[in-house]
């Protein structure tokens, strides 16, 4: 409900009023600070991912020479 | 109820800004009646009633009849100003006028700048007559010393439109020490001259009760407003129009609420003891739920109202009473108790006169409105708070549950301090924390410096003196020195009387 009540907030095109902006100016630094590690985080985490799968040359995987004829079904 | 409100609200400003009260009293020289939010209640209920309300425009006749009986100096009859006050208010409001929500718009927004003595408001240029009678060019020639003899102020600085010197060449002598002022003196113009625009005033319907689950935020006026569900108020100066009325209740609230930003980090200015006086009070303030229902189940016993005293009230006792029931939307779970107590407290409210008689169980006639707010109630009363103190009246006094708040008190002004000698005795002795606001920097060290002189050692100081978060953005102006301007409850402080400890813990 409350979220619904401050809809002055937002004009019709769902931008911040000057209101909204002043009110969110004490937070803007910290949030953008916090969203950016929050990022960084996230991207580091997939990226060391990523470097750590494209490591392996799946060396364990026998690859036969001649490939393996599926089974004949008997015919009847 | 949106339509009173706004009413209310408009009227009581379009007195805020006619006349400021520490202005008058610094001037005048004696505690007078302050002349804000005159009508405020009057128009509620008569729109309530269903009469056309009484027209409010007229009434800076009255008011420049009190303020002249002012500077010629009846230093000692407050009370016959107030009547006049009332009298010639009277006279003014006996023609008949239309609503202020009829009155069709007189200025745009992009035509607010006009020089007072040429206002197309005649309020205003009633005001610049006032203003060219009363005030005095404070040229150095003119002071005692100088070689002139005072004179009023006569021309008009042609940036704010606000007469400010006696003649041109004196304006354009002291033009570097008025330039530091005058862009404030151009939006005090253009506030003023906004107010009697006819323009809608949304930033004068207040927020309804507030839901549990949303916490307030008390970082500053907009964080405060918007999770308060306050519709948005874009413009500045809208802004500066809600805020000279909201100062008052959200003062109060951003002391005593415990999510106030007072805190004891540095630069915090709360201290250890104002902490101490604060938690008793939120206490009280934020009681756990206790599962209290409109059913035989839910029945509860409830503690007390918490009780805050307003001393030497004058224009806040006056205000829209929605203003006042934002108090206790920022408490909803406890119950408030406001007493307005000081000689003028009832200062434009005449409509409420004559005050209760004294009975028995009524002893001091104060006027009780209980009905403001199912928690919270008003009373009003006219007597000195020392007065009311020797009889014992609200005696005990306990820290859970007591505070009291002074705004604007002029306690080391020269010219009001004598009155307090009496009263801060009291106050201290009763150990609730003691809140205290001025209208400058200098308003405010001048009365923490008296009371340090006066009381020095026998109090804690709870709440280190520093702008107020929650002031007025919207400055006024003196109509009886131009150059000097302020703010309502500029800055904030609180003290108490110091609790004594039984043992000492230094004495082993």
């Amino acid at each position: 409900m409350s979220g619904l009540r401050h809809n002055s907030y937002y004009d019709k095109k769902l931008a911040q009023s000057p209101a909204l902006v002043r009110a969110r100016r004490p937070y803007l630094f910290k949030n953008i600070f916090t969203g950016l590690a929050l990022i960084g985080v996230t991207a580091s985490i997939y990226t060391y991912t990523l470097m750590a799968v494209g490591q392996d040359d799946f060396e364990d995987v026998k690859v036969p020479d001649v490939p393996v004829q599926p089974a004949q079904p008997a015919k009847k | 109820m949106a339509l009173p409100a706004d009413l209310a609200a408009r009227s009581a400003l379009s007195r805020v800004c006619a006349q400021c009260s520490v202005s008058f009293r610094r001037q005048a020289g004696a505690r007078l009646p302050s002349g804000l939010f005159q009508a405020s209640q009057r128009q509620q209920r008569s729109v309530h009633s269903r009469c056309p309300p009484p027209r409010v425009s007229v009434d800076s006749n009255a008011l420049s009849l009190t303020r002249s009986e002012a500077a010629v100096g009846s230093k000692t009859a407050p009370v016959s100003v107030t009547k006049r006050l009332s009298s010639g208010f009277a006279f003014g409001s006996s023609a008949p006028a239309p609503t202020e929500t009829e009155k069709k718009r007189v200025l745009e927004a992009d035509d607010l700048f006009h020089s007072f003595t040429n206002s197309p408001i005649p309020e205003i240029r009633k005001r610049a007559a006032f203003m060219r009678q009363y005030a005095r060019c404070n040229h150095a020639d003119h002071q005692p010393h100088g070689n002139l003899a005072p004179a009023h102020v006569d021309f008009e600085c042609p940036d704010c439109g606000i007469p400010v010197s006696c003649s041109k060449e004196h304006w354009a002598d002291g033009y570097e020490k008025h330039l530091e002022i005058c862009d404030t003196l151009r939006q005090i113009n253009e506030d003023d001259h906004d107010l009697r625009s006819g323009r809608f005033f949304p930033e004068f319907e207040y927020a309804g009760p507030q839901i549990d689950e949303a916490l307030i935020n008390m970082t500053n006026w907009d964080t405060f407003l918007y999770t308060r569900s306050f519709s948005a108020i874009d413009d500045d100066r809208s802004m500066r129009q809600a805020t000279r009325l909201l100062t008052y209740p959200v003062t109060i609230a951003s002391v005593i609420h415990e999510l106030s930003p007072y805190d004891l980090k540095s630069g915090g200015r709360l201290t250890p003891e104002g902490l101490k006086s604060f938690s008793a009070l939120r206490y009280t303030l934020h009681p756990p739920k206790n599962g209290s229902g409109m059913d035989i189940k839910g029945l509860r016993f409830e503690p007390p109202p918490v009780r805050l005293f307003i001393l030497g009230a004058r224009a806040e006792s006056s205000l829209p009473r929605d203003v006042w029931v934002q108090l206790a939307h920022v408490f909803p779970d406890s119950r408030i108790h406001l007493i307005f107590i000081g000689p003028e407290s009832m200062a434009n409210r005449d409509n409420e006169f004559p005050l209760p008689p004294r009975t028995a169980s009524n002893p001091f006639g104060a006027i009780v409105e209980d009905r403001v707010w199912p928690t919270m109630k008003i009373s009003t009363i006219v007597d000195y708070y020392h007065t009311l103190h020797k009889t014992g009246h609200f005696y005990p006094y306990d820290p859970y549950f007591d505070c009291f708040v002074m705004f604007h008190p002029g306690l080391g002004h020269p010219a009001s301090s004598h009155e307090w000698v009496e009263t801060l005795p009291m106050l201290l002795e009763t150990k609730a924390p003691i809140i205290v606001t001025g209208y400058t920097q200098e308003d405010m060290e001048r009365d923490v410096a008296w009371v340090n002189k006066t009381a020095h050692g026998e109090f804690d100081m709870l709440l280190e003196p520093g702008e107020n978060r929650f002031r007025s953005l919207r400055w006024d102006l003196n109509d009886l020195d131009p150059q000097d301007i302020s703010a309502g409850n500029w800055g904030v402080w609180a003290f108490r009387g110091k609790r004594y400890e039984t043992t000492r813990k230094d004495s082993e």
